[in-house]
């Protein structure tokens, strides 16, 4: 079934940002005719590995790329192209109101120079790489009005037309019903059979059982081993892709008080269902679960932005439902976004003014005009209070650091006397001894009194300071924890397995 | 064969020509001469420059861009033409006509430099221009019209082919602008479908960064757009000029505005990468005979203003909410919707 | 005096256009000797200079969000007209005395402007739409209304006393230039020193950022809009006062030369940031260019084609100087 021979062959890539170690002495190959899963946790290096080897990324010095056998340097994106590596992202990058005909042939018209199109050749094109797949879609079709699954078919397509010896797809499942996944399996079983090599990503441990021959875990930036899959079992999958020591220690509250926040059996179509927990003054809970499993989607809800379409949401007793972050805020709920630089700061801003955005109304004195002194004060307040670096509140929010931005967005929230503080991903891309000083921080504000809602994709993040753990899947709550007794591999095992 | 149909429904033209036979069919229940050959052909000629203008302007919308100076660059192509006309008395038609489309393109190139190398939004550098070229022609002709023009072009102007004599006995036939107009649809469509130079501007408007990907240039793409609208607008200023028979500088004031209509009527999005010279077409007739109809019914010009506004203003909408409700209609997560799944509480 | 947002590169901004103004006053004297240094002058240039500047700051404040107003002189007309068309008939009607009729007229100024605000306000902040879109629908059919009720004419007949507001002045200083003070103080206080003028800059700046840190950034923005239209009808009031008459088509140009004197008074095209009083200097330095220029006996034409240039400049040196300064960082 699988031809030997790899196709592609890294041996010692490392690649290094500032800070960050993304990878560390990774080897890795793929053979022709063979679907290869890739797996490990958010921030396993993953996406880095794939941006290596497309090109994308240039990797640290002493690294060995050999695509068929010879070395290759300095691999760019065009390159990786020409030489059959192709990567399936998420989002397709399809020319949203060109046909399908066109989406999968218009880049051979490009490298063949023609002045004229040729529409025909491009039928043609188009129709050979789809009878290919074995599947037919309406050429003509615009592809913004084609489902998800069909989309994807047709960025295959025109893989198949650049003539791909290397397909890289990430999360290819992640938008599509089962049915729709039974269909892209059987493309790419008949592709791998025709001697295509195959780089398969995703978090969904049944699926890769099902197609992969062989599989790959990354943890932390290593690996951490490559086996066929007839030699693997969820047990030790599970343990590789989690298998760390916690050097952290946990750090334990002071005891929870009264139920603060009760969600009862929340559900909105394609969001979350029948989502139901409480929440306690002083607790930190953490919500867990893979890319895809609705935690963000169900805490939005709690922050006015997602609203549910049933079930109810009860604060301190009453029943509450915000309908927008305005509305949330007067609440006394507070919402830490995923991404600070787009959703939690406004760069251009200096961190006085970010800092007190929420509050602004509070300065204003009875004339209407803000007391800048009295603003200038509660910000370096703040800073002093979160140990906000460098302090100085008049600087451009845009040249702090990673985690020193991610301080000021909570310092900002601290400013409105919250009640429940929700923080979504909130060491995301920062450096280790920021983590570090974050996950304290977390801890002392729930500490102080506030019910704190972390969600996060880290486990080590999520033991080091939860009090209690829910595991999310598929939108859907599948599993509570005590934070003293739980340990990885039940939280890993409820977030992917049915 | 209901894919076919239902793909042949999804698609704007057949909105707007749906709407263009309802609006000819009240103008003919409402005056009968509507329909004849000589109305016909009337509201054709009075708005191939419209027309011509419109293909030029689809072009710069599909890249998701706007160009506001279109009155302007009209203006400036008749006064200028006019000019040498007038003084010179040259009457060569196709030289004059090469020369209009030859100082339309300048112009339009360079908005399209501006816009491609010096990174200034569409709107600015187009209003910019626009403003520009106003302030030079008050300068420059202090608002005089131009009233000597050759015979020749006037003759040509009144051209019609396959001509007979009807009843009144006066020539009835296919007027002259309307073969030129059909001339820049022409051109246009050729350009759009059938030179990769034209689906490339269709593929950066609809996704910039693939097209960038798979190797286009997109400054280059942009600033044919201009440079190719600009011609348009030459071009279409000369049929203008045979059709008036005399300069006036400031006809064209506010022109952009029913030109942006006509294309946003038929079906380009302003955001990009959509349309085409049907759509086009059938949105210039249906501004057409909802003027005329306007005209035929006593109601003020003035209303046509308004009317192209609130047309901008309805289908700019209209875009927004459909985007909306189909962000909002997409899945975000896969909910396990399995007998397992619904059974943890 | 910049305690809001407090950039170094900001304020070196401010005294950069200061020190622009000082040479191309002392440009202009020097090239007209006599002419430009008078008080009779800058009287005049205090008369133009109003109703220009406080569409200036119209259009500033919507900038600031990353937007654009492009009905902005349309609504002001509108507005105007409608007022002129309720004085005139109030005044021919007889037997009212004048100042009601003035400030009859004024209150319907201010009433259509807020409705035209409004009206751009709902289909940028509720609808989505972005704003270049709206104001370009907008402004053509505010334009239409104004010419369905002036017909292409002007309407004119008001009481004599209106028209002091445009052409009279005080100790030597026109009404003109005081109503201008006490916009841009209002303007100043308004988007300096609210709340709601913090806000614009957020929004301007990110507006997502600032939905999520629970501002009703909807709402920030329909008062925007309805601002900027306010503005846009004190102008309009001191427009039809200054020419006793109104028209559809007054001051067409002004939209242009708006949008330059904002960029070039330091506010980003992008938004987010910017200065109310940048502006009203880069207004200054406009008026001085015009006036000056029509002292020495350049064309009124030419200096339009300079307010072009002038804008293309500014934006192009500002475009590359944010390149250079991301080359830097990389």
């Amino acid at each position: 079934m699988a031809q030997s021979g790899a196709f592609l062959r890294l041996e010692n890539v490392s690649k290094t940002f500032p800070g960050v170690n993304a990878l560390s002495g990774v080897g890795f190959d793929v053979r022709r005719g063979e679907v290869h899963a890739l797996i490990g946790e958010n921030g396993a290096g993953k996406s880095t590995l794939i941006k290596v080897l497309t090109g994308v990324y240039q990797p640290d010095p002493g690294a060995i790329i050999e695509i068929e056998g010879k070395r290759v340097e300095n691999l760019t994106a065009l390159d990786a192209m020409r030489r059959g590596i192709i990567a399936i992202y998420q989002d397709f990058s399809l020319f949203p109101t060109l046909t399908v005909k066109e989406n999968i042939a218009f880049s051979e018209q490009i490298e063949r120079h023609n002045h004229l199109v040729d529409w025909r050749g491009m039928e043609k094109t188009a129709r050979k790489a789809l009878e290919s797949l074995g599947v037919s879609i309406d050429l003509r079709a615009r592809a913004n009005t084609l489902s998800t699954a069909r989309q994807q078919l047709v960025a295959i397509a025109r893989a198949l037309v650049y003539d791909a010896k290397l397909l890289v797809m990430d999360e290819p499942t992640s938008a599509l019903s089962s049915g729709e996944v039974d269909m892209l399996f059987k493309i790419v079983r008949s592709l791998r059979d025709r001697g295509m090599a195959i780089i398969f990503i995703s978090h969904k441990l049944d699926e890769l059982f099902s197609i992969a021959d062989r599989m790959t875990v990354l943890r932390d930036g290593r690996l951490i081993g490559t086996a066929p899959t007839a030699e693997m079992d969820r047990k030790k999958l599970i343990s590789m892709m989690v298998g760390r020591e916690i050097s952290d220690e946990r750090m334990r509250g002071k005891g929870a008080g009264d139920v603060v926040l009760e969600v009862k059996n929340i559900s909105k179509h394609g969001n979350y269902q029948n989502v139901s927990f409480q929440l306690r003054k002083g607790e930190v809970l953490g919500i867990t679960g893979l890319v895809g499993a609705g935690r963000t989607e169900t805490v939005l809800s709690l922050f006015g932005m997602n609203p549910p379409d049933s079930g109810e949401i009860c604060l301190e007793g009453k029943k509450v439902m915000p309908r927008s972050p305005a509305e949330a805020k007067k609440l006394g709920i507070a919402f830490v976004p995923e991404s600070r630089q787009t959703e939690g700061l406004v760069l251009q801003q200096d961190a006085e003014g970010n800092l007190t955005l929420p509050v602004l109304k509070d300065f204003a004195g009875r004339s209407g005009m803000i007391d800048f002194k009295k603003r200038r004060q509660r910000a370096q307040e703040l800073i002093q209070k979160l140990n906000v670096r460098p302090a100085y509140p008049g600087m451009q929010a845009l040249k702090f650091s990673g985690g020193n931005q991610q301080k000021i967005v909570v310092a900002k929230w601290l400013a409105t006397n919250p009640k429940i503080l929700i923080v979504d991903e909130p060491t995301n891309g920062i450096d280790v001894g920021a983590k570090a000083e974050i996950h304290r921080l977390l801890r002392d504000l729930a500490d102080s009194g506030i019910a704190v809602i972390m969600v996060s994709s880290e486990l080590p993040e999520i033991f080091s300071i939860s009090d209690r753990i829910l595991v999310m899947r598929r939108g859907r709550i599948t599993g509570e924890f005590d934070g003293a007794t739980a340990t990885q591999e039940m939280l890993m095992e409820k977030a992917v397995l049915a | 064969m209901s894919e076919r149909l239902k793909r042949m429904m999804g698609h704007k033209e057949v909105s707007v020509g749906a709407m263009l036979l309802g609006i000819m069919l009240i103008s003919w229940l409402f005056n009968p001469t509507f329909l004849s050959f000589e109305n016909l052909m009337d509201v054709i000629k009075s708005n191939a420059v419209l027309g011509t203008c419109a293909m030029g302007m689809l072009l710069i919308i599909i890249t998701g861009g706007i160009d506001v100076s279109i009155g302007s660059q009209l203006a400036l192509v008749t006064v200028l033409t006019g000019q040498i006309m007038n003084r010179t008395g040259f009457d060569n038609i196709v030289l004059i006509y090469l020369l209009g489309i030859a100082i339309g393109g300048a112009v339009g190139l360079l908005n399209g430099l501006m816009v491609s190398r010096l990174g200034l939004p569409p709107i600015i550098a187009t209003l910019g221009m626009a403003s520009v070229i106003d302030g030079f022609l008050r300068y420059y002709t202090n608002g005089t019209w131009i009233n000597q023009l050759p015979q020749r072009i006037i003759d040509f102007g009144l051209t019609k082919f396959f001509s007979f004599r009807n009843l009144n006995g006066s020539e009835i036939g296919i007027p002259v602008q309307f073969l030129l107009f059909a001339l820049a649809m022409l051109t246009t469509w050729f350009l759009i479908k059938r030179t990769m130079l034209g689906r490339s501007i269709m593929a950066m408007g609809s996704n910039p960064v693939s097209a960038q990907r798979i190797g286009l240039n997109n400054r280059r793409l942009t600033t044919f757009a201009y440079a190719f609208s600009g011609m348009m607008a030459g071009f279409a200023a000369m049929t203008y000029t045979s059709i008036m028979k005399s300069v006036d500088p400031n006809a064209f004031i506010g022109y952009e505005m029913n030109v942006i209509g006509a294309v946003v009527l038929g079906g380009a999005l302003l955001t990009g990468g959509s349309g085409s010279v049907l759509g086009t077409f059938l949105g210039v007739m249906l501004f057409a005979f909802i003027s005329n109809g306007l005209t035929l019914a006593r109601i003020s010009t003035y209303w046509q203003s308004i009317i192209v506004g609130g047309i901008i203003l309805l289908a700019v909408s209209f875009d927004m909410v459909k985007l909306r409700r189909e962000e909002r209609r997409q899945t975000k997560v896969d909910i396990d919707m399995t007998a397992q799944g619904r059974g943890v509480a | 005096m910049d305690g809001a947002r407090g950039h170094f590169s900001r304020n070196k901004n401010q005294y950069f256009l200061l020190a622009l103004l000082m040479l191309l006053i002392a440009g202009m004297s020097l090239m007209a000797p006599g002419k430009f240094l008078t008080v009779r002058n800058f009287k005049n240039m205090g008369f133009q200079m109003a109703e220009f500047g406080i569409l200036a700051i119209g259009m500033s404040v919507a900038i600031m969000t990353g937007g654009i107003n492009l009905s902005l002189v349309n609504s002001a007309m509108l507005s105007a007209i409608a007022g002129a068309f309720l004085m005139r008939g109030m005044n021919e009607a007889g037997g009212i005395p004048d100042l009601v009729i003035i400030a009859s007229g004024i209150a319907v100024v201010m009433v259509v402007s807020i409705l035209c605000g409004m009206i751009n306000g709902y289909f940028v902040a509720y609808v989505g739409v972005a704003s270049l879109l709206v104001t370009l629908g907008t402004q053509t059919v505010f334009n239409g209304v104004s010419l369905n009720i002036t017909r292409g004419s002007g309407i004119s007949g008001f009481p004599e006393l209106f028209q002091r507001i445009g052409a009279g002045s005080v100790l030597n200083i026109p009404y003109t230039m005081l109503i201008y003070v006490a916009a841009i103080l209002a303007a100043w206080y308004l988007v300096e020193r609210t709340p709601w003028g913090v806000s614009v800059y957020m929004v301007g700046g990110n507006e997502k950022a600032t939905r999520f840190s629970g501002i009703n950034t909807k709402a920030v923005l329909m008062k925007v809009y309805v601002f900027s239209a306010v503005m846009a009808g004190v102008a309009g009031v001191l427009m039809v006062s200054r020419y006793n008459s109104a028209r559809a088509d007054y001051g067409s140009s002004y939209t242009l030369q708006a949008v330059a004197a904002t960029v070039l008074g330091g506010t980003d095209i992008n938004g987010g940031s910017g200065h109310i009083l940048g502006t009203v200097t880069a207004v200054c330095i406009l008026q001085v260019v015009s006036s000056g220029f029509n002292i020495i006996g350049i064309n009124r034409n030419i200096t339009d084609v300079v307010t072009g240039f002038i804008l293309v400049a500014v934006l192009t040196i500002n475009y590359f100087a944010a390149r250079e300064r991301r080359h830097k960082k990389a």
